[in-house]
């Protein structure tokens, strides 16, 4: 703005009526440069009580920019925590003009800047949105339900087009990642089941290793999971977007319920889908093992297939095709409950997407661990 | 046509939380007219209108549409009344996964008893009045961002509602869209004899569409004036009611 006239400098002088200090500002304030910060200001008010004066003035002032806005800006504020009165004197004219806008419109209290909790504050207040969570999952379990109620007494509460394009993308669209994954576990499992079987000769038994792991547990979960970052994570983005555009205000205006519209759909869908999906990862898993079995250990077809449905009972097939009915309602739930509940911007629909992910992966082993001791309970 | 009724918003306070946005507003919107909600960004505009359309509870206060109570209303009962309301929003709000057709049908489709050859006669109508005729089939990503506010009104007006919501609809469009806007509001006003309740801060159409105009103040968090523009600018007692009408050429 002027001429170059050196380094940022800050004088501090006791004033002459005692409890004042007078501030005389020189050189370039560039924001790119060197400059005093807020210790100095701290050194320079030291000695001065409440009520003082702090008196600011200009000599050879250069170069300026935000640079001196913030200094000015923290010196008021310091100045106004200590209860000193600030005057201002010579002060260049942008610099006033800039001052000035500064102050058109006062700070408001927004009640959102006072984060001097103690420990045993945070906590509470953590718990306290615990449950304020749970309470909002709950009401939103509670409009589900009643969607689903509405819909068992005919009443058309989504557009059936809809449904189907959900249905196609948590089917088709799904099968090229569920296979890969499917044929991958199965791989894995033979491979490492065989390094330690055959050394016992009873490299026949990796059939019965990868048919069990798959049908009991691995199909189930890997579909869930692998479901979870597909479906579930593209219902949080989906319906967060949604939000953000007001697409869902939209709904409620209409008096149309979100939940009936956009939910229940989806949730019916994965619900209907992943037990088949579940058996579509069985076979293929199977199929993985069956892979290494033949190519591997020289077993032939017949031998690895009647090997595999000799392991297997119906018992094992349902106990894994009953997890993934419930994997479903867990992929959907976080899935669209995040999204749904989603903030009104596009960093909060990411936020969403990250928590679908996260809670639904987290869920999902909490469920198949119910399972496993309400199985081993029943001695299934 | 019906006659048309007014809305009452009764002392009312909106808050989040423990930050409160406006006190006590007290004013009417006349049957049939159009009442524009004006003030500087951030005093709370769009928040009132969220209020006025069941999307937030008010702290304290009352919104009557005629003679009903709507936000001391249950649930269920809101939805119905909502039925009677037609609101477009900043960005459109369009559903971008259905067509502009199944946008302005899916209302008629949920409320009404209507044949698909009576609903698709009917959009086809309402895509006229905004002149989209032969969009029917765009999706909302496929049109431009003023077509895009047509058709949520287009949308909006697809129950013939006695309420019309609409919040900033010529924000972001040209002059010569705006202003067509505006007719089309004024004609909506005149032929179907709705109560029309518009937020904006765009000064040309303040002036040319309120019958009545409600300034809020940022600064007190209450509404400071009401009453027709040309008469606010004259003889208002409040300088920043002059100021905004002036664009703070007056003050």
């Amino acid at each position: 703005m002027q001429e170059e006239a050196g380094a940022a400098e800050v004088v501090f002088q006791v004033g002459d009526e005692g409890n004042a200090v007078e501030i005389v500002l020189s050189g370039d304030w560039l924001l790119q440069g060197e400059r005093p910060g807020l210790e100095e200001i701290g050194k320079g008010f030291e000695g001065l009580s409440e009520g003082g004066k702090v008196r600011i003035g200009f000599n050879g002032l250069g170069q300026w920019d935000t640079g001196l806005m913030v200094f000015l800006q923290e010196c008021y504020t310091v100045a106004k925590a200590r209860g000193l009165f600030v005057e201002e004197q010579g002060v260049p004219e942008g610099v006033a003009k800039l001052l000035q806008l500064t102050r058109a419109v006062p700070e408001r209290d927004t009640g959102k800047k006072d984060d001097s909790r103690g420990l045993v504050e945070k906590i509470a207040h953590d718990a306290h949105e615990i449950f304020d969570g749970t309470c909002v999952f709950l009401g939103f379990t509670g409009e589900v339900v009643m969607g689903l109620g509405k819909l068992a007494r005919a009443k058309k509460i989504f557009r059936m087009v809809e449904f189907v394009q959900v249905l196609h993308q948590c089917s088709v669209g799904a099968l090229p990642i569920v296979s890969l994954i499917s044929l991958l576990t199965g791989l894995t499992m033979a491979f490492v089941g065989a390094v330690q079987l055959v050394q016992f000769g009873a490299g026949i038994y990796v059939a019965d290793l990868v048919g069990l792991a798959m049908v009991r547990e691995m199909g189930a979960l890997m579909t869930a999971i692998v479901m979870t970052g597909r479906t579930g994570a593209s219902f949080a983005a989906h319906l967060g977007n949604m939000r953000v555009s007001e697409e869902i205000d939209a709904f409620q205006t209409m008096g149309i319920k979100p939940v009936d519209f956009l939910v229940v759909p989806r949730l019916i869908a994965l619900v209907l889908l992943m037990p088949l999906l579940s058996m579509y990862a069985n076979v293929i898993g199977i199929f993985g093992g069956y892979l290494v079995g033949v190519l591997m250990l020289d077993m032939s077809s017949t031998q690895y297939l009647q090997q595999t449905i000799n392991a297997l009972s119906m018992t094992d097939v349902w106990t894994g095709e009953v997890k993934s009915f419930f994997f479903g309602m867990v992929v959907a739930a976080s899935g669209c409950f995040y999204g749904v509940k989603c903030g009104q911007s596009s960093e909060e629909v990411g936020k969403a997407v990250t928590r679908s992910v996260v809670s639904g992966i987290t869920f999902i082993i909490v469920v198949d661990a119910m399972f496993a001791v309400i199985f081993h309970i029943l001695g299934i | 046509m019906a006659k048309a009724k007014p809305i009452r918003v009764e002392n009312l306070t909106m808050a989040y939380g423990q930050f409160v946005v406006m006190n006590d507003l007290d004013f009417t919107c006349g049957g049939g007219e159009v009442t524009v909600i004006m003030g500087g960004s951030g005093c709370g505009k769009s928040t009132l209108l969220r209020h006025m359309i069941g999307l937030i509870q008010p702290a304290k206060g009352a919104i009557y549409f005629g003679d009903t109570n709507f936000t001391g209303a249950d649930e269920q009962n809101q939805d119905a009344m909502k039925q009677d309301f037609g609101v477009l929003y900043q960005g459109g709000a369009l559903w971008s996964s259905m067509s502009l057709e199944e946008n302005v049908a899916l209302p008629l489709q949920h409320y009404t008893r209507l044949s698909e050859r009576e609903i698709r006669n009917i959009v086809a109508y309402k895509l006229s009045l905004v002149g989209l005729a032969g969009f029917e089939d765009f999706l909302p990503g496929q049109i431009s961002g003023g077509m895009r506010k047509r058709a949520a009104l287009a949308r909006a007006m697809a129950l013939d509602p006695d309420f019309l919501f609409l919040d900033e609809p010529s924000a972001g469009l040209d002059p010569v869209s705006s202003r067509r806007l505006d007719e089309l509001i004024l004609q909506l006003r005149n032929t179907i004899g709705c109560t029309i309740v518009v937020v904006s801060h765009e000064l040309p159409s303040i002036f040319a569409i309120a019958d009545q105009a409600v300034y809020l103040d940022a600064k007190s968090r209450t509404l400071l004036d009401l009453g027709k523009p040309d008469d606010l600018l004259a003889r208002s007692k409040h300088p920043e009611v002059v100021e905004f009408l002036s664009r703070g050429e007056k003050t």
